[in-house]
């Protein structure tokens, strides 16, 4: 057992240091780029990777590198809201079905149901080429919604187990009401499981608009995301490009990576 | 004296869910109890498990969704103590936390009176101002049954229930708990409703007994009539079993 | 029976509510005539061309007009190319359900092995690399695993071509040859999180008292395993593999982009943009049957493991 516990915090250090360096580079990206991420150099054009271009060019002479931190904000910033909207009612339907139970627990989660038997990639495809309005907040609310479900689930199992808990039954006794309840005595008490859950959110709204950008269903052309240039990197692949596409493919495993680390960790550490 | 609780031939029972090949069955849990509570009054209520006592506590505090009778409480806030200090307490909260929540939910305290009121009831029981930082998995069992007796004390409740709640406590530890809610009836005028399957435990704090089996009072007498002159065959057993 | 019955009943149910909910998405977004005129076009010609694809009804009439053919087996024709659905669909939903098979056949076969050397060795080396090396297979998406296959085996070993697909009419072997790669892509992702999923199931059974009392008795680790442990931990993982096969259909309507697939993933993102109702509804409603059948197997299949979940 003291070998898993060991591995335990292995998983733990390296998704959290991916996870802040990632980020970190990231956040640096908005204000700071090596280039301009939008300057064409024609005597530069399709280098490979070197000192001077961390990434190499690309087929216009851009550097890839400065593009790329540019970008992953895009998908970044994305995620960012897709998990605090999404886990946000995800929770709170979780709560109110856990905590109240009847008619509203059967009504919402047969919903909720319905919704995860298919595919939430697919749906998101769909929707987003029906709407048919490319852009980061319509990805942001079309994910959030579609990501409702998952987070109601984990927070609906632990309100339905806490509830039950003593320490409950005298928060009631004491005249709390339940909305107090739900907010001030459970779910502090939820936080160690409903971490993890969110921490996969990250993974899976990162992995969700990559696949819609590169499909491009996403972000529209003038906003540049992870998933838009790797459809992009994609056409110069057979014309001897590959760096391209491995280095934007390459930071999108990073970025998924230390959040499935990070998740795997405090999912660990629980038990 | 003045009453503080009355209940009033309370009947309860449930429905077991009937399956493919059971009937569904109709299990009495409580059958026309009866008794009252006075002001200052420790009453204890004895039998075994099943016997119908701890409904009957969560009838009068208003947990069991239906019964038949009359419950006619006297007093406001009445307060329930656990028998598991360990799960009574909120597991993410401190002490602090804890103590100062009851007060936030009743009171018109500022902040400061708050921090008085829940300083001055932790040395009530026994406690040091230090352990309003402290989590609940970071005291022992007596520790934290003081801790849950100060919980229930703050809101300064006439009645409290009170559900076996030292027996999951070692021996020399009972005896100081069962000390300290003694003192603690003298101080605030408190009335108990003490339910335990231990005559001992009992005769240590309490009045008057109600002798309860299979949902039904068999006897309710003084504590020194009961440990005396038991009149039904099931006190006497109680009783000879604690000697 | 009056079980599989009810489940059946619930199906139609979602396909009825479905089909009518994406019919009405349309009737909000707007119609193909604008698609098909441009926007240049007279009223009368837009009038005209409404009334000769059925458009000028309502919503409900042309709902049930369309709820009526399909239950015959009529899909309807498209409103852009006037052909019939069905024959437009044919050969792209057989090289999509092919990927999607191929892709699931693989995930299968690779991850239970896998999983179960994994949970036999816990703890050592190759455990831990398994572990390891499927946390990082996991963070690969599908789409990006498929251009690093064409990176390696397409740029530097020069094993296929990308863009070269053959018809499964032409020559079946090509045709499997080149569905290989893409298959690998869709189920590469799965097959990291199958493999974790089945030797964590595993290993909690190893841990039960029955499988514990057999050990005691003298029984081997590895027959214990076999004997015991490897039955019930399927349960969970048959779930899972469930909406790994749902997932993957998603994964070939991206993944057949790639490698330039013809399959009904880009029929469905054109004829979505086109406003083609009919070949859209045909799409999502073999989508749904599809999800909700391979639910529907693992339900039945997980009861034919798990007596107790037989009542």
């Amino acid at each position: 057992m003291a070998n898993s516990k060991q591995k335990n915090t292995w998983f733990l250090k390296v998704g959290l240091i991916l996870t802040v360096f990632m980020v970190a580079v990231i956040l640096i990206g908005q204000f700071w780029t090596p280039y301009d991420p939008a300057e064409q150099n024609v005597a530069a054009k399709s280098l490979s990777p070197s000192l001077a271009h961390l990434m190499g060019t690309d087929y216009l002479g851009r550097d890839i590198f400065s593009r790329v931190m540019e970008g992953a904000g895009t998908t970044l910033f994305i995620a960012f809201f897709v998990v605090l909207l999404g886990s946000a009612a995800g929770i709170l339907v979780g709560a109110l079905t856990g905590y109240l139970g009847g008619i509203v627990d059967t009504v919402l989660m047969k919903i909720c149901d319905s919704i995860t038997a298919f595919p939430s990639i697919l749906l998101a495809i769909i929707i987003l080429k029906v709407l048919d309005r490319p852009g980061k907040w319509t990805v942001i609310w079309v994910l959030a919604i579609l990501f409702i479900p998952s987070f109601a689930r984990v927070s609906r199992t632990e309100y339905v187990r806490i509830k039950k808990q003593n320490y409950i039954s005298l928060a009631r006794l004491e005249g709390a009401s339940p909305a107090r309840i739900m907010a001030l005595h459970i779910l502090p008490n939820a936080f160690p499981v409903l971490l993890p859950a969110i921490t996969i959110g990250f993974n899976n709204a990162v992995l969700a608009e990559a696949s819609m950008s590169f499909l491009g269903v996403g972000v529209s052309a003038t906003e540049a995301s992870l998933g838009r240039m790797l459809s992009d990197a994609q056409n110069y692949l057979v014309t001897g490009l590959p760096w391209y596409a491995l280095c934007v493919g390459g930071t999108i495993v990073l970025l998924i990576l230390g959040f499935s680390l990070l998740a795997e960790g405090l999912q660990q550490r629980r038990k | 004296m003045n009453k503080i609780l009355e209940v009033k031939h309370v009947s309860a029972s449930y429905t077991t869910q009937g399956g493919a090949f059971s009937r569904e069955k109709v299990q009495i849990v409580l059958h026309d109890v009866s008794f009252d509570l006075y002001e200052g009054e420790a009453l204890g209520l004895v039998g075994e498990s099943g016997s119908g006592k701890t409904t009957i506590a969560r009838a009068i505090l208003g947990f069991l969704p239906k019964y038949e009778g009359e419950i006619i409480h006297y007093s406001k806030r009445p307060q329930l103590i656990f028998q598991d200090p360990y799960t009574a307490l909120n597991p993410a909260r401190t002490v602090g936390w804890i103590l100062e929540e009851p007060l936030k939910i009743y009171g018109k305290f500022d902040r400061a009176e708050r921090r008085r009121r829940i300083i001055e009831m932790l040395e009530n029981v026994g406690l040091s101002e230090e352990y309003m930082t402290r989590r609940p998995s970071e005291l022992s069992g007596g520790q934290r049954q003081r801790v849950s007796i100060a919980a229930a004390l703050i809101v300064r409740p006439k009645l409290v229930i009170a559900d076996e709640p030292v027996s999951a406590l070692d021996v020399t530890i009972q005896a100081q708990i069962l000390q300290l809610l003694d003192d603690m009836r003298d101080k605030y005028g408190l009335s108990y409703l003490f339910i335990s399957h231990d005559m001992n435990v009992v005769y240590q704090l309490c009045d008057r007994v109600i002798v309860m089996k299979k949902g039904v009072i068999v006897e309710d007498n003084t504590i020194d009539e009961i440990f005396d002159h038991p009149k039904h065959p099931y006190t006497r057993e109680l009783v000879e079993a604690s000697r | 029976m009056r079980y599989v019955l009810k489940k059946l009943a619930v199906m139609l149910a979602t396909l009825l509510v479905l089909s009518f909910l994406s019919f009405a998405a349309f009737e909000m977004i707007g119609d193909p005539v604008t698609t098909i005129l441009g926007t240049n076009a007279t009223p009368e010609a837009v009038a005209e061309l409404r009334a000769e694809l059925g458009l000028d009804r309502s919503l409900f009439v042309r709902y049930f007009e369309w709820l009526g053919r399909f239950v015959t087996g009529d899909f309807g024709t498209s409103y852009i190319y006037r052909l019939p659905v069905k024959g437009m669909l044919g050969e792209k939903l057989v090289n999509t359900l092919v990927l999607t098979l191929m892709g699931f056949a693989l995930a299968v076969v690779i991850s239970i092995p896998l999983g179960v050397v994994s949970a036999r060795n816990e703890g050592r080396w190759l455990d831990r690399f398994l572990t390891v090396f499927n946390q990082i297979v996991m963070a690969i998406p599908s789409f990006f695993v498929a251009i690093l296959l064409m990176v390696v085996f397409g740029l530097v070993l020069r094993l296929f071509t990308p863009g070269t697909f053959v018809s499964y009419k032409d020559s079946p072997g090509a045709f499997l040859l080149y569905m290989l790669f893409p298959a690998i892509s869709i189920a590469l992702p799965r097959v990291a999180m199958t493999e974790k999923m089945l030797r964590t199931s595993i290993l909690e059974e190893m841990q039960k008292n029955y499988v514990r009392t057999a050990y005691a008795r003298g029984m081997s680790r590895r027959t214990a395993m076999k004997a015991h442990a490897l039955k019930n931990a399927m349960l969970p993982v048959i779930t899972f593999l469930a909406v790994g096969a749902a997932e993957m259909l998603a994964g070939s309507i991206v993944i057949e982009q790639i490698f330039s697939v013809p399959g009904i993933g880009r029929l469905l993102m054109v004829s979505i943009g086109q406003r083609d109702v009919p070949v859209v509804e045909a799409i999502i409603m073999i989508l749904a049957v599809w999800v909700m059948l391979v639910h529907f197997i693992s339900e039945i299949l997980s009861e034919a493991f798990d007596p107790r979940m037989r009542s």
